[in-house]
């Protein structure tokens, strides 16, 4: 199917729904380049003649709405783009707002929002609208936003599931998911899960905590701006880490009901090392089935780093599973994409349906050959309501000669990191800092 | 493949190099070697540079001193040195900056320090007049102005310049602007009298090195008082060592760092170490261009300062550049002036990739703000050099660097002066174009608003001899408390400047960067 939004280009669905397939990741990695390269071209296109700051942002640089593959480099937007507006809440300024998120955005908004007291509710609003507008958050609190259409959520959906039907065996509709992230929130990552695990298994997400209000998150980043606000901060930093613990015992009690049984438990690592070592504290049974899986996403960021080794010694002792079942995530608030351990060597995969490109210290795009590192940008071609194409604050070490593990073609990555003076504001990240004491 | 060092020692501490172990950074075809120092090296470095200096130093009359000097800077002015010729094909590996851009910015401020620099800082001496008005400076085409309170004037007056013999001067120096402060932190050790340790930036360890190897070609003596070294900042195990046995630690870095440096010098000043810190952190600057002189020359001077160091220096005008409306131009076309003089400079000093990649990304985040769809008009480069934009809404946010040029209309620049008071603490130049019927005035509220450098549109980046320093003055400074405000204008007569300068602007056009004219 093809969608014309407000331009005159249409968006070519079919294509996207045929590169984001779990297939890709063992075809001949030529055939699936041309399929992405396609995919690719059109996007562009479709965002250059329906986004009015891509629009602005392509003629500066002296493209068009045509782009050769070679010049892919050329079309990737900063990621600051996404928390570009100037002020302070949202929810306060409404209108304001809205005219900023049609600026950034490629599908029309049509309706006026009101912006009704919290910012959670002003969210709210805007989901009800059928917009995500899903966050992320730096150090300095201001939050980015990420506009997500229906069909840019059901891709989200798409390629997160894709990704796991290459890596893992589950038997959706029936799997048991233990969540160690809310069941209510617009806080990207926490959303992603939520939504990821019911799809696959309607009816059989736990969820360690009710709700975390985007308000809190903020507050908690940015720190209290008024008195009110400090009021609130000083209770809410009290009242966190009763929250994280409740969260730990609900998790412990879960998976004590599911002993022996295949589960798929997944959480920021810091709450899992949380879990694990409770468990282990109070001579607690946990021991989950051999045929489940552990999922960690987002790092450490702002709590103390374990090594893999001594969480895979953790997992083992404490859940009693096989570490090369522990895998964890890589993903971005601005990617509708993650990147999954396979469990044959614990490499984690680039998806078939997106373009790395790394940039070496000059700001030149390195050459898609061997092992490299440099600074990561991504083209995803799945976005339709923003343009998926985005320079990011981390340096990644790619192997683009693949895994040599297992039978999957895509590249892999060797090593994560955040580039200096770029601020921390990965998902975990945020809630870390969010529940710490 | 040839090997360069990224240090300096006094031939007499050379059995030195035997003790140390050293790493390697490989630049094109060289290797950079670069000393791991330890607490044992640098101990042996300090005191042996406080021996050199009774020895050589102490007694050398200041126009031998002032003559070593000006040899150095000739020779560097010579596009045939060989130490010239490395430093302009590493330095831009190390730095990303265009090897004209370092030839013009920081080389030419390099050809400065000769015999009448040495001279006129070795004795200096400002009137009192300078605590009451902008009070022209003898030896130097400059105003100075002094702000403090009773006491502190009191104090200043009881000053005789040089009554503290000083035995060791350190330098800690930054990346943003490569050379330069090292050059600087060499030659006024020797103009004090005191043996020099300069701290090389991790970035760029190499040019200090180069120089100071010029100084000892030329001065063997002066070359035995001067250490060239990196090593990791924050290390307390060498930088007690150093603190300890320095009479000055001059810190030219960002406001964090030279704050925790402060935090430790104050330490060691309470437990009855006398040290003179001399900090010099982060900073932003502006441009204000007065209605009289909103014109096409001045929207080319307006571009020179736009380009420098490409807006990384401390008095870049990252915060913008203002133009008084009813002028010639307005302040819209004065941004269209100002972008084709960008387009012709920019082909004699061009921009690396690296720079042009970072204006990207900023110009994506503030095209990406509504007001882009009215209020704002963006002026490209068609070679992709820059970006001039125009914004009708006056806003302060210091995200004028990589050529990325603000452009604001205002009503009266006194308007603007209002608007900068929050930020008094990072305020440090502004390049001006105003007539010199307006000078004294608008000065006086500049430096009241707690600007340091007022410069001549087209000097922004090029600094000169006379001049204040981000409150501070040189050599001044590390004999008095730092209480004094110190305010300077860089030119007396500045309608005939911006005639003179432009003059210089258009040669730099037509025959680029390395020109003998120039």
């Amino acid at each position: 199917m093809r969608i014309t939004v407000s331009g005159d280009f249409m968006y070519d669905t079919d294509l996207i729904e045929k590169l984001v397939s779990s297939e890709n990741y063992f075809k001949k990695r030529e055939d699936v380049q041309k399929l992405r390269h396609k995919a690719i071209r059109m996007s562009h296109k479709y965002h250059f003649e329906n986004n009015k700051f891509y629009h602005d942002y392509c003629k500066l640089k002296g493209l068009n709405g045509d782009i050769k593959s070679e010049d892919f480099h050329k079309i990737v937007i900063p990621d600051g783009v996404f928390k570009s507006y100037q002020m302070e809440s949202p929810e306060k300024s409404p209108q304001e707002f809205k005219k900023w998120i049609d600026r950034i955005s490629s599908v029309p908004i049509d309706f006026t929002p009101k912006g009704m007291g919290s910012l959670e509710s002003f969210l709210q609003e805007f989901y009800s609208h059928g917009m995500l507008l899903g966050f992320s958050s730096g150090t300095t609190g201001k939050l980015t936003f990420l506009p997500r259409d229906s069909f840019t959520q059901a891709m989200l959906i798409r390629s997160y599931t894709e990704a796991i039907d290459a890596t893992l065996k589950l038997d959706k509709g029936k799997e048991k998911f233990i969540l160690g992230i809310p069941k209510k929130t617009f806080l990207q990552v926490g959303f992603n899960g939520k939504v990821v695990a019911d799809h696959i298994s309607p009816g059989n997400v736990f969820h360690a905590f009710e709700e975390l209000k985007a308000d809190i998150i903020r507050l908690r980043m940015r720190g209290p701006r008024s008195s009110k606000e400090k009021v609130m901060n000083y209770f809410i930093k009290k009242m966190l880490p009763r929250l994280e613990k409740n969260a730990i015992r609900n998790i412990v009690n879960k998976l004590e009901e599911n002993q022996g049984k295949k589960i798929v438990f997944m959480g920021p690592p810091f709450l899992i090392i949380d879990t694990a070592k409770y468990i282990l504290e109070h001579g607690i049974d946990a021991k989950i089935g051999a045929d489940s899986f552990l999922a960690s996403t987002g790092g450490f960021k702002g709590r103390s780093i374990v090594s893999r080794d001594k969480m895979n010694d953790l997992i083992e002792e404490a859940f009693g599973l096989d570490p090369k079942r522990y895998i964890d995530l890589y993903g971005m608030t601005e990617s509708n994409s993650i990147m999954i351990d396979c469990t044959e060597g614990n490499n984690k995969h680039v998806p078939p349906w997106m373009e790395v490109i790394l940039f070496d210290e000059h700001m030149e795009p390195i050459p898609q050959e061997g092992k490299v590192t440099g600074n990561y940008a991504f083209l995803e071609p799945s976005s339709r309501s923003f343009p998926g194409f985005i320079t990011t604050g981390d340096k990644l070490k790619v192997d683009y000669d693949g895994c040599p593990s297992c039978n999957k073609t895509t590249p892999i990555l060797l090593s994560i990191e955040r580039l200096p003076r770029i601020e921390s504001r990965g998902c975990s990240g945020v809630l870390a800092k969010t529940v710490a004491g | 493949m040839s090997n360069l060092k990224g240090y300096y020692l006094p031939k007499s501490l050379k059995s030195l190099e035997n003790e140390m172990e050293f790493s390697e950074k490989k630049i094109n075809d060289y290797t950079l070697l670069l000393p791991n120092i330890n607490q044992d090296n640098i101990t042996q470095i300090v005191s042996g540079l406080k021996e050199n200096r009774k020895k050589y130093l102490v007694d050398m009359p200041f126009p031998e001193i002032a003559k070593v000097y000006g040899e150095v800077s000739r020779t560097w002015s010579d596009n045939k040195y060989e130490k010239k010729k490395i430093a302009l094909e590493l330095l831009p590996v190390l730095t990303n900056l265009s090897p004209e851009l370092i030839e013009f910015f920081q080389f030419r401020s390099i050809y400065k320090i000769d015999e009448k620099t040495i001279n006129f800082l070795s004795n200096l001496n400002l009137p009192p007049e300078v605590f009451k008005n902008f009070t022209p400076i003898e030896g130097a085409n400059t105003f100075v102005r002094a702000y403090a309170g009773f006491r502190d004037k009191i104090a200043l007056k009881k000053i005789s310049q040089y009554n503290k013999e000083l035995e060791l001067v350190t330098y800690i120096t930054p990346s943003n602007v490569p050379g330069f402060i090292e050059s600087l932190g060499i030659f006024i050790a020797s103009i004090v009298k005191a043996s020099g340790l300069i701290k090389t930036p991790s970035v760029q360890p190499l040019f200090a090195p180069l120089y100071a190897e010029s100084v000892a070609e030329k001065s063997k003596a002066i070359g035995e008082t001067i250490a060239v070294v990196p090593w990791a900042g924050g290390d307390q195990s060498i930088e007690d060592v150093i603190f300890r046995n320095s009479n000055v630690v001059s810190v030219v870095s960002s406001t964090q760092t030279a704050m925790s440096v402060k935090g430790r010098v104050d330490e060691l000043n309470r437990s009855g170490i006398p040290i003179k810190g001399c900090y010099h952190g982060g900073k932003f600057g502006i441009e204000l261009i007065g209605r009289e002189m909103a014109n096409r020359d001045v929207a080319g001077l307006a571009a020179i300062d736009g380009i420098g160091y490409e807006g990384y220096m401390c008095g870049s005008p990252a915060f913008g550049f203002f133009v008084e409306e009813g002028g010639e131009l307005s302040p819209i076309e004065f941004a269209e002036a100002l972008a084709g003089e960008m387009e012709k400079i920019s082909r004699s000093i061009p921009q690396t990739n690296f720079f042009r990649k970072l204006r990207e990304v900023k110009i994506g985040e503030i095209i990406s703000r509504p007001e882009f769809d009215g209020g704002q008009r963006i002026f490209p480069s068609s070679e992709h050099n820059f970006a001039v934009i125009y914004e009708s809404n006056f806003n302060l946010n210091p995200i004028g660097q990589n050529r990325l040029i603000r452009v604001f209309g205002v009503k009266s620049l006194e308007e603007v002066l209002d608007k900068m008071k929050p930020w008094k603490e990072y305020l440090q130049t502004a390049g001006v174009a105003i007539g010199n019927n307006r000078l004294q005035k608008i000065s006086e509220l500049m430096g009241k608003t707690g600007f340091s450098n007022i410069r001549v549109a087209g000097t922004v980046a090029l600094p000169r001899l006379g001049e204040a320093w981000d409150g501070n003055y040189p050599v001044y400074e590390f004999f008095i408390p730092d209480k004094i405000h110190w305010t300077s204008i860089n030119a007396i007569d500045f309608e005939n400047e911006i005639k003179e300068l432009t003059k210089i602007k258009n040669k730099v056009i037509k025959d680029g960067v390395y020109s003998s004219s120039l």
